[in-house]
């Protein structure tokens, strides 16, 4: 049989899978249609009146608030590292009459490290960032070795702002 | 988009930055806060991420280059931070955000800014049932209307990807509600 040819062709197509996903579509329509349109929350009176103003002044506020540098970086060990030097080298040179005292050279910095991580020394941060110059802050390098990641993402997620993280 | 244009161009500008952005609170303050209410549930705690929310976009409104509409990208900081929040209450709670929202809509019923009808806070709990991603299509695309082109961009899922989710919530959400006639 010779196949029927239409006498003009429309040119409108659709897109791929239109009419085989169609019922689909259809059934999903016909399930949402019967759901309640708000949710049924509610706000106190005047709130979007007086929201504004509220934003505004927090905006204002937190322009105003001074910058707070975190203390809590791997600074802190660098100059935790040199008062326990400093400690170790008084000890030694206190038990050890007999011996040459090394110098600081001889006191490697894992030695150091290990004597502060067995909590053989307490010390405040506070009372090593007293011991820092402006500018040293400025300059100061940040290793991120001292830090595992768990205790890093323990801390940004609880204290740092994360406003760069979000952003895109 | 002129009138978009002109509003980003304001907010990036030091002299009309703040008249700018009164008119960007004014436009959106609404539509943020019940985007953000829907997740947070609460009308304290959304206030609160409302609030942050718009403080965000006055502090990075310089990082926005336009490759976007500004209010899928503002949609994207409020999605973020209401996220966010629930997760530093589950955090605290030592509990799953999962949870945290469990409670959230439990307590729904007596919540005196919630004047939902029976089938209203049978839907807020199925809506709970679902994922979390899959409750942030639900509640944007059959409570806001937003179009799937939108919702791409503001969730970064394609919109074939966005369309099987929203249809798989709405036979979940129907299943759920007829399962658990109360009314």
């Amino acid at each position: 049989m010779k196949k029927e040819e239409k006498k003009y062709e429309h040119g409108f197509t659709t897109p791929d899978n239109y009419f085989e996903s169609f019922e689909e579509h259809l059934s999903v329509k016909l399930s949402s249609d019967s759901l309640p349109e708000k949710a049924g929350f509610k706000v106190p009176d005047d709130y979007f009146e007086q929201l504004e103003e509220s934003i505004i002044q927090r905006v204002e506020a937190s322009d105003e608030e001074p910058k707070v540098r975190s203390l809590f970086t791997t600074r802190y060990f660098t100059y935790a590292a040199a008062i326990a030097a400093s400690v170790v080298l008084i000890v030694s040179i206190v038990n050890s009459s007999s011996s040459p005292v090394g110098s600081m050279d001889d006191i490697e910095i894992t030695s150091i490290s290990e004597y502060i991580d067995d909590g053989n020394i307490d010390i405040d941060t506070y009372d090593v960032v007293a011991l820092l110059q402006e500018d040293e802050i400025v300059t100061m390098d940040v290793e991120n070795q001292f830090f595992s990641e768990e205790s890093l993402e323990e801390y940004l997620l609880e204290t740092l702002d994360e406003s760069t993280l979000l952003i895109e | 988009m002129v009138e978009e244009k002109s509003l980003v161009s304001a907010l990036q500008s030091q002299q009309h930055k703040e008249a700018a952005f009164r008119e960007l609170v004014s436009l959106y303050k609404e539509r943020l806060y019940w985007h953000i209410r829907k997740i947070v549930l609460d009308h304290d705690d959304t206030d609160d991420v409302l609030q942050n929310v718009f403080i965000k976009i006055f502090k990075n409104i310089d990082t926005f280059k336009g490759d976007s509409k500004l209010y899928t990208w503002m949609y994207r900081i409020a999605t973020n931070e209401a996220i966010t929040f629930i997760n530093k209450k589950a955090k605290r709670a030592n509990i799953s955000s999962e949870e945290v929202k469990e409670n959230l809509i439990s307590g729904l019923e007596s919540d005196v800014y919630f004047e939902g009808s029976a089938i209203q806070l049978q839907l807020q709990k199925a809506i709970a049932t679902l994922p979390g991603k899959q409750q942030l299509i639900f509640n944007m695309k059959y409570f806001d209307d937003i179009t799937y082109e939108d919702l791409s961009k503001i969730l970064e899922t394609s919109v074939g990807g966005l369309k099987s989710s929203y249809h798989i919530a709405v036979k979940k959400i129907t299943a759920y509600l007829k399962n658990n006639e109360t009314f």
